[in-house]
């Protein structure tokens, strides 16, 4: 036999020789309590709003445990600190890492896809397989049929990311927008204020009178926190949790208000009848920062536009009646006013009266402003009203609007929990107006809070970047307005990135025919939904790459698992999924995609490369985490994979001699030279990882003068800035120090105009779709009977065991809860379907159907069954999950493009994945 | 002290070594054997690529000559019937990667049998600071530890397994230099791992494969490897007895090999 036949090598000396104490059990139990190193760590890569550092206790190679972190200094004496931040799913990171689910080498398909048959193949062979797929497509139909999808929240703020979007951006790739793919697109607050990722640091929740919990479960999933809402309480404020369920935030607050599934507008807007009906709005905050003082044409219901009245007017140009003068004046702040300032000087503007006005052909109109329109319509909604729609008395929805109106400090937190739902957009709509008539949008302690983001560098070209900063830093901050025009213009002129659901729609014929269901949308469209689609297509509103005529061939994703995300998966994979000829994934585990692609990366887990957590607001810090082991098996991190990638496409491009190939903007790739673009002259390669972190320190306004060793050593470095503005960084305000951070201070405080057509919180939307389906202003509508004509409505929720996938298979979290997928049911529901507790039922509608156990729950209302997020497919019979039943029908005015805020850019505008309050029903399983 | 670097299954010995003083010394040739054997197992437990297919191949047939030594003992049976699975190793080869990706990657809902010690005697079946920290103690006694190249845990299968060759290894090269004490050293370490460790899981491993394993290979080898460590851990008690009945129970790490008889 050959030397090297059998021998294993896994064995090596050990430096030092070795030790003669093989001893006792103390001898080992003392062993376990030391440790060769502490790491300063993080969840590098997890799809979680939060950002905490932890201190990793590593000895022979292998993380033993995580402790949370308390290295945050309080930012002022008057409110709580942060210490310590973390969680019971960050803490057991390191069963993860060692658990079976994780990918060990690369692995290549060799039975059907999802049959579970791999081979395990080099990292050579897995890569020039790939980049021969890349270079086929590329030169038959375009870089434009490969798709890269690199997920929402699971992305890399360190060179992870960045990395793989140099790469996919050499190639040309079509990169899906999954912001809302993810259901987490607020498009009541981009309707509103034209941007949405607005929030401040969460020890600002502190400094609230009033808090509503609304749309929202933080004691589940915002753990490092919540404690700020609850220490508020200790100085005063109220805590009230608006939910359907009493959830595990209701626990701690002083009011449980309980709404039907679905009703919220209905409760915020008789909320703002009382405090309108009360004269409890702040009236001058209402001119200044709303579009309600505007002038509306009665025989148009549209607003009076300049062009009505002027030749050579504009359309963006509007007007208010002037009480001072008691004549017509034009609004200043609008967008096509150029100045971009909303002060309104001398003018008094009427928020009530007729008017009349001469159009150019000389008829006569009356005029009145948007704010009677509002009155009209919040008519309908008294509090007797809305107690018939929501369930919840009258004398409840007095007392809570007495005390938003008074407050000197509302907040509502309104997370993304609020996006999911058809009609959420007017659900949003509602609670902004409520908060705008109280004026307390833009204020410490108060507003409605979504989340935002730190804007640290996603780049490590320091040319490229730094050309920018050479040009010198503008001697005045440029307006958001302009900034997000600046958006729109670039992403027109040279960006393949699709909006995933439309692109889920044109390229998928099964789930197109299940979004064009007609009983499963808004009774009030008038036409049906393929001519809303079609209409969107036609106009270029929303993006969608591939072309007509061409494919999606390759699929390239990391970060996500969309065969557990997307709706309806059963019939994805039947379709635009088997239209792929090559899937590729880079993961540190096997999630239920995984096991439907063709070739899988092992991507290195979290503590075994360096990164940056999510920039998360909430902490002003940059928590970072240190590699702190090699990676395990065969992985590698993503920054060492795509320069694998690079290398081999180039080798593969120069041996198959390959020419240079054009986009679809005709911008020209040279494959054969692509490895030296994207090491930037050779300057970064495989093992560079953490100098491209010290790049993207340099180039990060939000760490100051801190360097990637500094805040690697520390854990976490004190932001100084927010980095600037941004698609995920709106917080539209400057961090100070010593002070709490809240959102928007650049429109209230400064009075700069909103991003929006009329400059301001706008809550009337004169777009002829939305005045064709009764919502130029907020109103309350049912959510369609997506699934069928089913009783029970299935919610959701994240969970406080894990946040998507990722644990929810991890055995230590599943001891805290069943074990297994389960449902939660009211008691009442169960016993009409004689179903005992964990009972096995089949949850189904038209759509499809899952197996799951119940739960009896009576917290849960009647008419409602709650199934907790994230579960994998493979967790149930048939590997059917919980999208099984989702048919996610889109809803057609957020297709919108032709109106300034709701025009398409990434992360913006968009319609989004509905995977809430689907109708089903539930059968005993015998 | 050094690892062995010698590729060859069982260290080149003399049969049958006449001691000082005329006796005959199977023992060198049983550790010989139990070294070559535990180091078939461990790499037939690993990824079947082209080349350690061939070396087990060839192994096997080298094994195949030596196994007198094992005649008469009970497990001569089982071994033979482990001996005519390996000669089919590789046929198909396509099937035998599809099942180890399938048995010991991440599969279908994790791995279906984790090949770690972890997986099965730690409350978790995640790596327990203490379970590893024991194993981690027994190699450190030997001066080794796990490569940093091979990437894996240290309660690897194949890794335990290589561990239980080299004290075999090491047992070996003791009788050979008329070394007692040092295989009595030797022969107490592996018995002690088997104890804690080896033979208490393996045989779990095993059945846990024998439900899971379609083809039958791998749940083959894994039944002849737990079969071989419970007979080996039986063995070694055996003779362990034995020498401290006829020696007085020397001390550890004190025994007198002139002391000894076989």
């Amino acid at each position: 036999m050959t030397e090297a036949g059998l021998l294993l090598h896994a064995l090596a000396e050990k430096k030092g020789g070795g030790s003669e104490s093989y001893g006792s059990w103390e001898d080992l139990y003392r062993g376990k309590w030391t440790w060769d190193r502490v790491v300063k760590g993080t969840c590098n890569r997890a799809d979680c709003i939060a950002a905490c550092s932890l201190d990793l206790f590593v000895k022979d190679g292998i993380v033993w445990r995580e402790e949370q972190n308390a290295i945050y200094d309080q930012t002022n004496e008057a409110v709580p600190d942060f210490n310590p931040r973390g969680c019971q799913k960050g803490i057991c990171y390191s069963d993860l890492m060692y658990d079976a689910s994780r990918i060990k080498y690369p692995l290549r398909r060799v039975g059907e896809r999802g049959s579970g048959k791999w081979e395990r193949i080099s990292w050579d062979e897995a890569l020039t397989e790939i980049s021969d797929k890349v270079l086929d497509v590329c030169k038959e139909d375009g870089p434009e049929s490969i798709i890269y999808d690199f997920g929402t929240t699971n992305i890399d703020f360190g060179p992870g990311t960045p990395a793989e979007q140099q790469l996919t951006r050499l190639i040309g790739t079509t990169s899906l927008d999954e912001w809302a793919g993810v259901g987490d697109l607020p498009m009541g607050a981009i309707q509103t204020w034209g941007l949405f990722n607005a929030d401040g640091t969460s020890d600002d929740w502190f400094n609230a009178d009033t808090i509503l919990v609304w749309l929202g479960n933080p004691v589940y999933t915002r753990v490092p926190d919540v404690h700020f809402m609850f220490e508020a309480r200790y100085k005063g404020a109220e805590v009230v949790t608006i939910a359907p369920d009493y959830n595990a935030t209701v626990v701690h607050s002083d009011l449980w208000v309980n709404p039907r599934v679905g009703t919220d507008a209905a409760l915020a807007l008789a909320m703002c009848n009382v405090i309108v009906e009360e004269g409890l709005q702040k009236d001058r905050y209402v001119q200044e920062q709303t579009d309600l003082p505007f002038l509306v044409r009665e025989d148009a219901g549209r607003f009076l536009r300049q062009s009505d009245i002027a030749k050579d007017g504009k359309d963006d140009v509007f007007y208010v009646w002037d009480l001072a003068t008691k004549s017509l004046q034009e609004a200043p702040g609008t967008m096509g006013q150029p100045d971009a300032s909303l002060d309104l000087g001398d003018l008094d503007p009427a928020m009530e009266g007729d008017f009349e006005v001469e159009l150019l052909d000389g008829r006569k109109v009356t005029v009145r402003p948007a704010f009677l329109a509002l009155k009209k319509r919040l008519d309908e909604y008294t509090p007797e009203r809305a107690a018939e729609i929501t369930g919840v008395a009258a004398s409840t929805i007095r007392r809570l609007a007495r005390r938003v109106a008074e407050s000197p400090a509302t907040l509502i937190f309104c997370s993304w929990g609020a996006c999911k739902h058809y009609h959420m957009d007017l659900v949003q709509r509602s609670i902004i107006l409520l908060l705008a008539l109280t004026g307390n949008t833009g204020k410490r302690g108060a507003g409605m809070r979504i989340g935002a983001w730190w804007n640290m560098s996603l780049s490590y070209d320091k040319a490229g970047v730094g050309a920018l900063a050479a040009a010198g830093a503008p001697a005045e901050r440029p307006k958001v307005r302009d900034l997000e025009n600046l958006m729109k213009t670039l992403m027109k002129a040279n960006s393949s990135i699709s909006p995933t659901m439309p692109f889920l729609y044109k390229h998928d014929k099964g789930y197109a025919k299940l979004v064009d269901t007609p009983g499963y949308h808004d009774p009030d469209l008038k036409r049906p939904i393929s001519e809303y689609m079609q209409e969107a297509f036609d106009k270029d509103w929303m993006p969608v790459y591939p072309r007509d005529g061409k494919s999606p061939r390759v699929f390239l994703y990391t970060g996500m698992n969309p065969l557990r995300r997307w709706p309806a998966p059963d019939a994805i994979r039947e379709n635009l999924w088997a239209n792929f000829e090559l899937i590729v994934t880079w993961d540190f585990r096997m999630s239920s995609s995984g096991m439907y692609s063709d070739i899988i990366l092992p991507a290195a887990g979290w503590h075994e490369k360096s990164g940056v957590k999510f920039t998360q607001s909430y902490v002003p810090y940059i928590c970072v985490g240190e590699q702190a082991v090699e990676p395990l098996y065969e992985s590698k991190n993503e920054f060492d994979i795509m320069a694998k990638l690079a290398a081999t496409l180039e080798r593969r491009a120069k041996e198959r001699e390959e020419a240079p190939y054009k986009d679809v903007f005709g911008n020209e790739h040279d494959p054969t030279d692509i490895a030296r673009l994207w090491s930037l002259d050779g300057e970064f390669g495989e093992g560079d990882a953490e100098k491209a972190l010290d790049v993207q320190f340099e180039l990060s306004d939000p760490v100051g003068d801190a360097t990637w060793a500094e805040a690697a050593e520390k854990g976490a470095v004190r932001v100084t800035s927010t980095g600037g503005y941004g698609p995920i960084t709106a917080i539209t305000n400057e961090v100070e120090e010593g002070e709490t951070l809240y959102p928007f201070a650049w429109f209230v405080r400064d009075k700069e105009s909103w991003p929006t057509l009329t400059g301001r919180q706008q809550f009337y939307i004169d777009h002829p779709w939305f005045l064709e389906a009764g919502e130029e202003l907020p109103t309350h509508k049912e959510a369609p009977p997506a699934g069928g004509d089913y009783p029970l409505r299935m919610t959701g929720g994240h969970t406080r065991w894990s946040i998507h996938a990722i644990w929810r298979s991890n055995r230590t979290l599943l001891r805290l809860q069943r074990g297994e997928p389960v449902m939660y049911i009211s008691t009442q529901d169960a016993a009409a379907r004689g179903l005992d507790d964990h009972d096995l039922a089949l949850v189904h509608n038209d759509v499809g159907g899952f197996k799951v156990r119940v739960k009896l729950a009576p917290s849960v209302q009647p008419g409602q069954v709650v199934m907790y997020h994230a579960w994998e497919p493979y967790q149930f019979e048939q590997w059917s999950g919980q999208q099984a039943v989702n048919p996610s029908p889109l809803k057609p005015l957020h297709l919108v493009g032709d109106y300034v805020q709701l025009s398409y850019r990434f992360a913006l505008a968009q319609p989004s994945n509905i995977s809430r309050a689907m109708t089903v029903e539930l059968t005993k399983v015998e | 002290m050094a690892v062995s670097r010698n590729g060859h299954l069982a260290h080149e010995r003399p049969r049958r070594k006449q001691t000082r003083r005329g006796r005959s010394m199977p023992t060198l040739e049983l550790a010989g054997f139990r070294e070559g054997a535990y180091r078939l197992f461990s790499q037939a437990l690993l990824y079947p690529a082209d080349e350690r297919l061939a070396a087990l191949a060839t192994a096997t047939e080298e094994l195949a000559q030596d196994d007198h030594v094992l005649a008469q003992f009970a497990f001569f049976a089982d071994w033979r019937r482990v001996l005519a699975r390996l000669r089919d190793v590789g046929r198909p080869r396509r099937d035998l990667e599809e099942q180890h990706v399938a048995l010991f990657g991440a599969s279908k809902a994790g791995t279906l049998c984790p090949p770690y010690e972890s997986a099965f005697l730690s409350r978790s079946g995640q790596p327990d600071a203490l379970l590893m920290a024991g194993i981690e103690a027994a190699y450190s006694e030997i001066g080794i530890t796990p490569s940093p190249e091979t990437g894996e845990l240290p309660d690897h299968v194949a890794i335990e397994l290589e561990f239980m060759a080299m004290l075999s290894g090491q047992e070996a090269a003791a009788w050979e230099a008329d070394d007692v004490a040092g295989a009595v050293k030797a022969m107490r370490r592996a018995k002690r791992f088997l104890d804690g460790h080896l033979a208490v899981w393996l045989p779990a491993f095993a059945r846990q494969l024998a439900v899971a394993d379609k083809v039958g290979f791998y749940r083959s080898v894994s039944e002849g490897a737990a079969a071989f460590a419970l007979y080996d851990r039986d063995l070694l008690a055996a003779f362990l007895d034995g020498l401290s009945r006829v020696s007085e129970a020397p001390p550890e790490d004190h025994s007198n090999g002139s002391r000894m008889t076989s």
